[in-house]
């Protein structure tokens, strides 16, 4: 390992500006040849804000990255791809109708005379590469027909075919059974036996803890620890919560009202029997890495996915699979952190209030203005939002959107609320009062399901949290054991059930 | 209420200053409207503004108000409906045929057409929002099997037999006004209150909007967008009865040429009011603008071709002027 010594990759001063937010401060390492690297910390904490600027996706405000003692030029995923940092993305950038060799040698295909594709160069070419990561992937099969993790393993090749001298992984495990896990985990052991670097960035901290040999932490943008010679999940979830032992639970609900939501034995896609039970004036945290159940679970109950076995009841009537007609008229509300799936953008901010509380307001088939207007004003006031209902909803900031929008459900008379990350992308000033809103609407009766990636957020609003693990409840968290440090150390977890 | 609107009134976005630039985006078909009437009336003194060539003007678009309306439904839930050109003939054939070979009632002739027009759209729906086709691909093929029936029923093409009071349908006035005209323009009012009153409206327009969302509201999605396609056809069928009425019989491939201008008008009617959407009133004042411009350019002795082309012209500027805006409104 004399090799690692050398450190041939370094971000200096890495600092990144967005709309006056500082999402990553002042960030310098350290990349030497063949090292794996684990980079950790919270949603928000400012990872993918590294990344985007190793990779050129973005421009850093000051400071600038340096490969072999030359400064890359700033925001050019070009330049950066051809000094050698590549990236494996949660979202796989794969072409699913070509072949495996098409895909590995992607952009950089054998030619020939008049830009011929050499084929049979092409398929020799990538074998080679997979060989040498001792892949048993067969090179003319169609991506599309991979699993999941060979497609990863796929992207793997690729990058070692562009002769990348680091490749990050941004969270390659979401999804993945524990099997194909060590599949994963043995092909990046093999980047690193081929002196390619690693940047390994994951939720999961055992999976940090057996595959890198040192481990980054950021916490609210600035790098926290540098860890040499391996780290233990302990160690790291003690940095990723210390800072954080001012969050504090705002206001617990009285717990025993009647129960409101039922879930038994849900099986889904990404569900196995899962059962759980939300009683009216509980707010129910929903824990999990991506992939894990927990966001499955509210878009199964809202209707967008299906499910194929089990039931949800609400107030004790069966909801039908797949159907958010059937759900909101039974009384669910979904309001998700991500606008683009509750706003109406070219919509006044009346019409999106009251969308899903027409039939309070009608005459016939009309909706009766003068009485909208009334109620959608009243609505705007409860949730403090200030501005002019014939306004295009488009014209406020995130967060007033979002306030917008828990005046949906407010209007909908929810009596089970979906919560998928509510505060994502909210301005800090708006979070605690989007937060309030949520007390306020479980101190009226609701039941609410909270999934967040925040483990604060859960920790401050949940009286309770039920964690998840690939697609089945891994365990329940009382009032009393609600830390974020014990949160953590449940969510992070990879436990390989036998 | 009001003393709170008051009160913070001025921190409000959305209640802005006057300008005149946003004036213009806002009304640039009233505007372009207005430019046609002066410079025709200007060009042909005398004979362009007159009542009768008015009358003339009404009378003759009112067949492609009526399927742009249709349209103009199908496209506020973000689909489209290519199939009404096709659709119109099948009403057609369906209409004339029940009285020449059938010797149906005038009345049963009509509800016929306006039956198919709607069977058809039902069909675009289910294969859209049901079966999940995407509507260009859907309502091509609807149309193409909406031909092949037409053929068929059409296969002797003698119609003879075709009540006197058929005709009437396109013929009557009423105080002076062609009765098509009226019945374009109570078209166009019914679609209006439709879509701007009624819960329906409210709901397609959410969708063309933001379909993830307005599944996730809890909003019928298929339910709305087959009724918006049955809608359309039911349009194109009355589309039909009226071509024929005009026509005093029926004749192949009559309601090919209305795709292309009902759709012209709809996109120039997206530039009428702030908010680029679709709108019942916008398409209905395409229609009358490419109909003044067409009679116009007729009534100056050019050659047809140019008002196609400047059809053509006339339909590039308006998008390109929404790409503009469009764009302008992205950074925010």
């Amino acid at each position: 390992m004399g090799a690692e010594s050398r450190p041939w990759l370094q971000a200096v001063g890495l600092t990144k500006v967005y709309g006056g937010v500082r999402a990553l401060d002042d960030a310098s390492l350290e990349v030497r040849v063949g090292e794996i690297r684990g980079l950790v910390g919270a949603n928000g904490a400012g990872k993918s804000t590294l990344v985007k600027l190793l990779t050129g996706l973005a421009r850093p405000t000051s400071g600038s990255v340096v490969v072999d003692g030359e400064p890359l030029p700033a925001g050019r995923p070009r330049e950066s791809l051809r000094a050698g940092i590549a990236s494996v993305p949660q979202e796989l950038t794969v072409a699913p109708t070509m072949t495996v060799a098409e895909n590995v040698m992607l952009g950089h295909e054998p030619r020939g005379l008049l830009g011929r594709v050499r084929e049979r160069d092409l398929r020799l070419k990538s074998a080679g590469v997979l060989e040498s990561l001792r892949l048993e992937i067969p090179v003319d099969e169609l991506v599309g027909r991979l699993t999941l993790v060979e497609q990863r393993l796929v992207m793997i090749a690729r990058a070692l075919s562009l002769r990348a001298r680091l490749v990050i992984f941004d969270e390659p495990t979401a999804n993945v059974s524990p099997l194909e896990v060590e599949l994963l985990l043995r092909a990046i052991r093999r980047l690193s036996e081929r002196n390619v670097s690693v940047l390994y960035v994951s939720h999961r901290l055992d999976e940090v803890e057996a595959l890198c040999r040192s481990v980054t932490v950021l916490r609210d943008g600035r790098i926290v620890a540098e860890l040499r010679g391996g780290a233990s999940r302990g160690e790291l979830v003690g940095l990723l919560a210390s800072g954080t032992e001012a969050t504090r639970r705002l206001r617990r609900g009285g717990n025993g009202g009647e129960v409101a939501l039922e879930v038994r034995g849900l099986e889904g896609e990404r569900l196995r029997t899962v059962s759980l039970t939300a009683r009216r004036g509980e707010i129910v945290g929903l824990a999990g890495v991506a992939g894990s159940g927990a966001r499955e679970l509210l878009l199964t109950v809202i209707g967008a996915v299906p499910f194929r076995a089990g039931s949800v009841r609400v107030g004790g009537r069966a909801l039908p699979s797949g159907n958010p007609v059937a759900a909101v008229e039974a009384g669910v509300g979904f309001l998700p952190g991500d606008r683009s799936l509750a706003a109406f953008m070219r919509h006044s901010v009346r019409h999106n209030v009251s969308l899903a509380a027409l039939a309070d307001h009608l005459r016939g088939p009309f909706v009766r203005r003068g009485s909208e207007r009334s109620a959608v004003n009243a609505l705007l006031d409860r949730v403090a939002l200030h501005t002019e209902p014939e306004a295009p909803i488009s014209l406020l900031s995130g967060g007033n959107q979002q306030k917008a929008i828990v005046a949906r459900w407010i209007a909908s008379g929810a009596r089970v609320l979906l919560l998928d990350d509510p505060t994502a992308g909210v301005d800090v000033a708006t979070r605690p009062e989007i937060h309030e809103q949520v007390l306020g609407l479980r101190d009226a009766g609701a039941a609410v399901l909270l999934v967040s990636t925040d483990v604060d957020e859960l920790v401050e609003l949940a009286d309770r949290v039920v964690t998840f693990d690939r697609g089945s409840v891994g365990g329940e968290l009382g009032a009393a054991d609600l830390t974020p440090d014990r949160l953590l150390r449940a969510m992070t977890s990879t436990e390989r059930k036998p | 209420m009001a003393s709170r609107t008051e009160s913070t009134a001025p921190s409000r976005p959305g209640l802005r200053r006057f300008s005149p630039r946003r004036f213009a985006e806002r009304w640039t078909l009233l505007v372009a409207f207005a430019a046609a009437l002066a410079f025709f009336s200007a060009a042909r003194p005398g004979t362009f503004l007159t009542w009768n060539n008015a009358r003339a003007i009404l009378d003759q678009t009112s067949v492609l108000v009526v399927i742009a309306v249709g349209i103009t439904v199908v496209l506020v839930i973000g689909e489209f409906d290519l199939s009404v050109g096709f659709v119109a003939g099948l009403a057609a054939a369906a209409a004339v045929g029940a009285m020449a070979f059938q010797g149906w009632p005038v009345w049963a002739a009509v509800v016929i057409g306006l039956a198919a027009g709607a069977a058809a759209g039902f069909a675009n729906g289910l294969s859209v929002a049901f079966v999940g086709i995407p509507s260009f691909v859907a309502t091509l093929a609807i149309g193409s099997i909406a031909a092949a029936i037409e053929l068929a029923i059409t296969k002797t093409s003698i119609f003879e037999g075709i009540p006197p009071s058929y005709l009437e349908i396109a013929f009557t006035r009423v105080a002076g006004v062609p009765i098509r005209a009226i019945i374009a323009a109570a078209v166009v009012l019914v679609f209006l209150v439709l879509l701007r009153t009624t819960v329906y409206g409210r709901h397609a327009s959410s969708i063309g909007d933001n379909p993830a969302a307005a599944f996730l509201t809890g909003v019928p999605v298929r339910r709305v967008k087959v009724i918006a396609f049955v809608l359309a056809g039911l349009t194109a069928g009355l589309a039909g009865v009226l071509v024929t009425a005009s026509a005093g019989s029926y004749y192949p491939n009559l309601g090919t040429g209305f795709l292309l201008p009902a759709y012209a008008a709809a996109f120039l009617g997206l530039s009428l009011g702030s908010g680029l959407r679709f709108n019942v009133l916008g398409s209905y004042l395409g229609v009358l603008l490419l109909g003044m411009v067409t009679t116009g350019l007729t009534m100056m002795n050019q050659p047809s071709w140019i008002a196609a082309l400047v059809q053509g012209i006339v339909l590039i500027a308006a998008v390109a002027g929404i790409a503009i805006r469009r764009r302008g409104t992205l950074g925010r």
